[in-house]
């Protein structure tokens, strides 16, 4: 019998960003040295001293031009996909015939239509904001029935993706996975990095003394298979994804850690999972910047990770002078820059280049002109706001990938907080008296400036880490990865960025609020926060975003990544996020903030006076709740596990979708009691859920189950631990 | 401007509204305490965010920044900024992509002080060849001009690494008072100081050997003056040159044309050329067919004249430029020019589908010799040269008109025997059907042979192992070594070299 070889290979990648609107003319210009900066026309920059971004050129030819329907990134992404898919000699067809899942990457959100929709008086295209939103626009064109799955950390989102679609292809999960990221620039995107005074008024130089980032747009798709499918597909294999790592820096929102220990961390966790050691990289593709703060402390943090001698061997560059720093999309993107200079052997170059800054001296820095090299092994890394790093590992060799350890994993305290209530598995209900504010139940946890979502945040972690009856200690918590979700962000503080853009102009955007507008602001809160310095994601659903991130947080922890992992899901309601969700068949929301928060480990940590609540025993995905076939299957092959379920607790966004969903389980554990808890909101929706199946004492096995606007289903099953030893 | 007392008071407001400091602790700070520490605690951003809406308030486009951040010390820096608000406005002759301008007073500035200082220079040989350093266009202007009227001859190059004893104006010395001169205006300088001074181009050549050829300022000034009369400027305000300086085609068009039509020139030859970086104002583009392809959407009204030289333009660029033309509803002249930095400039022809004929320059002649090449005489020619034989083929259709009918098959001696370079590209073509492929004899006389026949043939897939068994198609012809490259590598004029196809070859 041959044995299966499930390392998870890339056999297609497309691109669409400033430079080209495929891989053919992004190779052309890198080999010419182009770079797509130029004057930004899309919208008005009047009042700002830098006026130049990485568009994409004549967007009105990119998929038929029907904005109005689907927002610019999901147009972006489409295109890229596309290539991507022909590259892998994929149909639509074929996809429909396999398991396949979509895992995207995106950090403006919908902002183009969200900001066109508010100024033409259009709510319909409010819809498009949240960036879930846009996956689901992908999938739908597309047909993808399995898992989808969006990633917001900002500029690291992409580059996530990647990593969890490697994950879902060596767990045989799925069979297909169309991974990457797209980003369309927006105003207030824009607005917000000149407040910060980040951006360069040329073509960005990473390390160079000429500072500042260029702004970019675009989408970059790759196509991962198990190697086993491609060999069976006879595709050609392009590329292995060896390893990937994670981090958090818990430094600042905006700046790195200057000694670039987070990269350090990141990179160090890729190399623990990798089959070729650093010695055998041959070339970085490193997230450069071109601003003080990152290029130096990233140079210092990939010195640490392989050592002096070797980081000054090895050559790096950054490609983001050719198209600009594309944000949610860049971990993709300048992958496939590295694939494509790779392809046809040379490696890209860092244009613009003249005086290298002293704090990046000493390295084999590819300047101005590509280098001529056959390489093998590469590995790319990232960093984004939030302090949050990421490192890939790949290569062209048929190396396969190594065996990931498996670890149980355990619930050790939860917390769900609303403005009026505090649930614990553990304790009694706690009324509030007055709404929520993080000052007063948590001074020290405070900070100026802190967002609604983020002092929500914050209470139900710190509500979650008392729940575990037991200290941990600081050297703890830099064993903590963290796993935020939230649908929109800070609907606040976007409140509050609009009304200054539309009353008082994009030059008057305020620095001190640009930070907090990105989605993952607030996971970079809670790291700093609490200290968290390991693996981290941060996730956008439409309903399933917290089970989404625990599927991750589980993930992470079965492989060892790290020890303990919280899973935090917030948001808060106003009218800028019941815009966005205007459309969406629900109830009227509940006006206030959310906010659930879970406190896991691994067993490797456990001890003896630990008493978990419960034990997660699987995560799982399924699209299309609606979908005969993919929801029965899914559900008959618990039960054959011997999982027998007794108690269901259900939350479902969409009340059209609740009849055939209960007919679903009622056949798959006919057993089981059903609870089904209305949704107050979106994000958090499932809280109430999970503290229901964590107060279960008799019960061996829970499946929680939510269903989100778009029919998707994520469940989890869990088993109680109440009063019972580990077995 | 207000006292500090009255700054402090509103700075102190500032902090409660944009920074959401509590205003308690606001209304009882020092006014000599970091706001970096207790209590505020300012942050980097806060600290961005409190200066920019100073600069609003006070309406200010700088402030110092003090190092020492208290109320006292930034209202004092307020005030000192106010002080000094005005900007210099700068005016210019050439300008690089940052619209630096540079004057034509300050490069005879400069040729004043390099006479004045005396610096020593060590020329790469006994000739006084100098090669020139720098590679922003502005400072090849200065290096250029300082080494011409120094008596030497620069060497422009754009190979990636200058020598050693390479030159840059920036090795003069500073002076901190102007040297007199009375010199006004560049170009009577150059044609009466200069005009038989020699600038070298060396380029990669098809033998992947460097070649130098030496221009006097007088032909490259002749040939700017043909340009003059043969096309229309009288609408254009400015040359947007995106063509590099260090390439003969590019000096030509981007400092000898500006110069004789007495028009500026904005230098676009960067990672993002813009093709009309002056917005109001009309101008001629000089572009390579590589660099049309990444702006040729950006051609707008403004550009009365487009310039393409090079490398072939092709149809397909042809087709796209007739599209984007009707599209945007353009009448802007397009044409091409034909010629090598040898020769200078033989003929163009308009940029349409519908016509693929040269007119000649009438300063330039043709006359065909007996082995069937076309002589060339020119004012244009490169320095010691009367004559120069064509290596390409012509076909005349009258006196003035002829078609470009490409390179004239090669014929070199390989083991004592005659051989055509076209048989072999045949040959390969036959046998790799559909793969673009060159073929070159790099001659050496310390081989028997007479030299090393190579081969590339363009495949992302295919090795000599596919092909074992092919060498039976060379009938009496040499085997070549054949190298597959996934792709050719292109250039920044558009040209695939030898050296270049050498280097992708080496690990």
């Amino acid at each position: 019998m041959i044995e299966q070889d499930k390392s998870a290979v890339v056999t297609g990648y497309g691109v669409l960003c400033s430079i080209g609107e495929s891989t053919s003319s992004l190779h052309q210009a890198m080999v010419a040295g182009l770079s797509g900066v130029g004057d930004i026309e899309r919208f008005s920059t009047d009042g700002l001293v830098n006026r130049k971004g990485a568009l994409v050129k004549q967007v009105e030819n990119i998929s038929g031009n029907h904005f109005e329907h689907q927002d610019l990134a999901t147009h972006f992404a489409i295109q890229a996909i596309e290539e991507a898919l022909e590259q892998a000699h994929l149909t639509c067809e074929q996809l429909m015939n396999v398991r396949v899942a979509l895992c995207l990457g995106n950090a403006n959100c919908g902002q183009y239509s969200f900001l066109n929709g508010i100024r033409n008086h259009q709510p319909e295209r409010c819809q498009f904001f949240p960036p879930h939103h846009i996956t689901e626009s992908v999938r739908s064109h597309f047909n993808i029935l399995g898992p989808t799955i969006t990633f917001t950390s900002a500029c690291t989102a992409s580059s996530s993706a990647i990593a969890h679609g490697k994950r879902l292809i060596e767990s045989d999960e799925v069979d297909i996975v169309i991974a990457g990221g797209t980003d369309a620039l927006a105003e207030l995107v824009y607005g917000g990095f000149h407040s910060v005074q980040s951006l360069s008024n040329d073509v960005c130089s990473p390390y160079d003394d000429k500072t500042g980032l260029s702004l970019g747009e675009g989408a970059g798709f790759i196509v991962l298979e198990s190697a086993t499918h491609a060999h069976n597909r006879h595709v050609d294999i392009k590329y292995r994804i060896l390893a990937t790592g994670s981090s958090l820096d818990g430094f600042h929102a905006t700046a790195p850690n200057p000694e670039g220990a987070g990269v350090t961390r990141s990179f160090k966790q890729a190399l623990k999972y990798s089959a070729i050691t650093a010695e055998q990289l041959e070339y970085i593709n490193s997230h450069g910047t071109g601003t003080p703060a990152n290029d130096g402390s990233e140079l210092n943090g990939i010195t640490n990770a392989i050592g002096q001698e070797l980081a000054q061997r090895v050559p790096i560059s950054s490609s983001k002078s050719y198209f600009g720093h594309t944000l949610g999309a860049a971990g993709a993107i300048e992958f496939i820059s590295s694939a494509v200079a790779i392809d046809n052997g040379f490696l890209p170059a860092t244009l613009n280049g003249e005086n290298i800054r002293p704090d990046c001296q000493g390295y084999n820095l590819i300047i101005n002109d590509v280098k001529q090299q056959n390489t093998a092994h590469f590995a790319v890394t990232n960093s984004a706001f939030g302090g949050h790093n990421t490192t890939l590992i790949v290569s062209k060799n048929n190396v396969q990938s190594l065996p990931v350890p498996t670890h149980r994993v355990f619930i050790l305290g939860s917390a769900y907080l609303s403005d009026t209530t505090v649930l614990q598995s553990q304790s009694s209900e706690i009324t509030l008296p007055n709404p929520f504010v993080l000052k007063d139940h948590f001074p020290t946890l405070f900070q100026r400036r802190m967002t609604t979502v983020s002092q929500f945040a914050l209470g139900a972690t710190a509500y979650a880490l008392q729940d575990c009856n037991r200290t941990f200690t600081e050297s703890e918590f830099d064993s903590f990865g963290a796993y935020f979700a939230c649908s929109l962000g800070s609907a606040d503080v976007l409140d509050k960025n609009i009304n200054t853009l539309f009353t008082q102009g994009i030059s008057e955007l305020k620095s001190t609020v640009f930070p907090n507008t990105v989605v993952n602001a607030t996971l970079g809160q809670l790291a700093i926060t609490f200290g968290f310095k390991g693996s981290a994601t941060c996730i956008s659903d439409l309903g399933n975003d917290h089970l989404q991130a625990l599927n991750l947080a589980y993930a992470h922890l079965r492989e060892g990544r790290q020890a303990y992992g919280v899973v935090c899901s917030a948001e808060d309601i106003n009218t800028i996020s019941k815009t966005a969700f205007e459309t969406a068949p629900i109830e009227p929301l509940n006006q206030g903030a959310y906010s659930c928060s879970l406190v896991l480990a691994n067993e490797t940590q456990l001890t003896p006076n630990d008493n978990p609540i419960a034990e997660v025993i699987k995560c799982l995905n399924i699209t299309d709740s609606q979908n005969d076939a993919h929801c029965l299957t899914q559900l008959n092959t618990l039960q054959k596990q011997g999982v027998m379920i007794e108690d269901i607790y259900l939350t479902v966004l969409n009340d059209s979708h609740i009849p055939s969903l209960l007919t679903y389980l009622d056949k798959a554990f006919p057993q089981a009691r059903i609870t089904q808890n209305k949704p107050a909101s979106v994000t958090c929706a499932i809280g109430p859920s999970i503290h229901q199946a964590l107060q279960m004492n008799k019960s061996q096995y829970a499946l929680v189950v939510s269903v989100n606007l778009t029919g998707a289903l994520s469940a989890c099953i869990l088993k109680s631990l109440k009063n019972k030893e580990i077995t | 401007m207000q006292s500090v007392d009255t700054i402090i008071t509103q700075l102190k407001v500032m902090l409660v509204s944009d920074l959401e400091v509590l205003p308690e602790q606001a209304a009882n700070l020092s006014i000599s305490q970091s706001l970096l520490e207790t209590p505020v605690f300012l942050d980097s951003v806060d600290l961005m965010q409190l200066y920019a809406q100073c600069k609003k308030t006070f309406a200010l486009s700088v402030i110092s920044e003090p190092s020492f951040p208290s109320l006292e010390q930034l209202a004092t820096a307020i005030i000192d900024s106010a002080k000094h608000q005005a900007l210099p406005v700068q005016t210019g002759y050439f300008y690089d992509n940052q619209n630096t301008p540079l004057s034509e007073g300050s490069v005879l500035d400069l040729i004043a002080l390099a006479a004045y200082s005396n610096i020593d220079i060590k020329p790469n040989n006994e000739s006084g060849h100098v090669y020139v350093k720098d590679s922003s266009p502005l400072d090849i202007i200065k290096t250029v001009c300082v080494l011409l009227s120094l008596g030497y001859t620069p060497i422009l190059s754009a190979a990636k690494h200058a020598p050693n004893n390479a030159f840059s104006w920036q090795q003069l010395p500073k002076n901190p008072s102007n040297i007199n001169h009375n010199r006004h205006q560049l170009l009577p300088f150059l044609q009466m100081e200069l005009i038989d001074n020699n600038i070298g181009f060396e380029t990669s050549g098809s033998t992947g050997t460097p070649q130098q050829w030496f221009k006097s300022i007088r032909a490259l000034l002749n040939e700017a003056d043909t340009f003059t009369q043969s096309f229309d400027f009288s609408d254009v305000d400015y040359i947007t040159a995106c063509v590099d300086l260090r390439h003969m085609y590019g000096f030509v068009w981007g400092f000898a044309l500006p110069l004789k039509l007495n028009i500026p020139v904005h230098y676009q030859h960067s990672n993002t050329p813009q093709l009309c970086p002056v917005k109001q104002q009309n101008n001629a583009c000089i572009v390579t067919p590589t660099l049309w392809d990444f702006a040729a959407e950006q051609l707008c009204s403004k550009t009365k004249l487009l310039v393409s030289s090079g490398a072939a333009f092709g149809a397909q660029r042809t087709a796209k430029l007739e599209e984007i033309q009707k599209e945007k509803q353009l009448i802007c002249p397009a044409i091409e020019v034909l010629g090598s930095t040898e020769t200078g400039a033989l003929g163009y022809r308009t940029l349409k589908t519908t016509s693929r004929y040269f007119t000649r320059f009438n300063v330039v002649n043709f006359k065909l010799a007996d082995n069937g090449q076309y002589q060339i005489t020119s004012p244009f020619l490169a320095s010691g040269l009367t004559t120069f034989s064509l290596q390409d083929k012509l076909n005349f259709i009258d006196e003035n008109t002829f078609e470009h009918l490409g390179r004239l098959d090669k014929i070199f001696k390989y083991a004592g025997k005659r051989v055509s370079i076209k048989a072999v590209e045949d040959v390969l073509s036959h046998v790799f059907s559909d793969l673009n492929n060159k073929v070159y004899f790099i001659e050496d006389t310390r081989n028997i042979k007479g030299g090393e026949l190579v081969a590339f043939v363009e495949s992302p897939k295919l090795s000599l192992t596919d092909f074992a068994d092919f060498q039976h198609h060379f009938v009496d012809l040499p085997i070549p070594k054949i190298n597959f490259i996934k792709s050719f590598p292109i250039n920044d004029m558009g040209k695939t070299t030898l050296s270049a196809l050498k280097e992708m070859i080496h690990d």
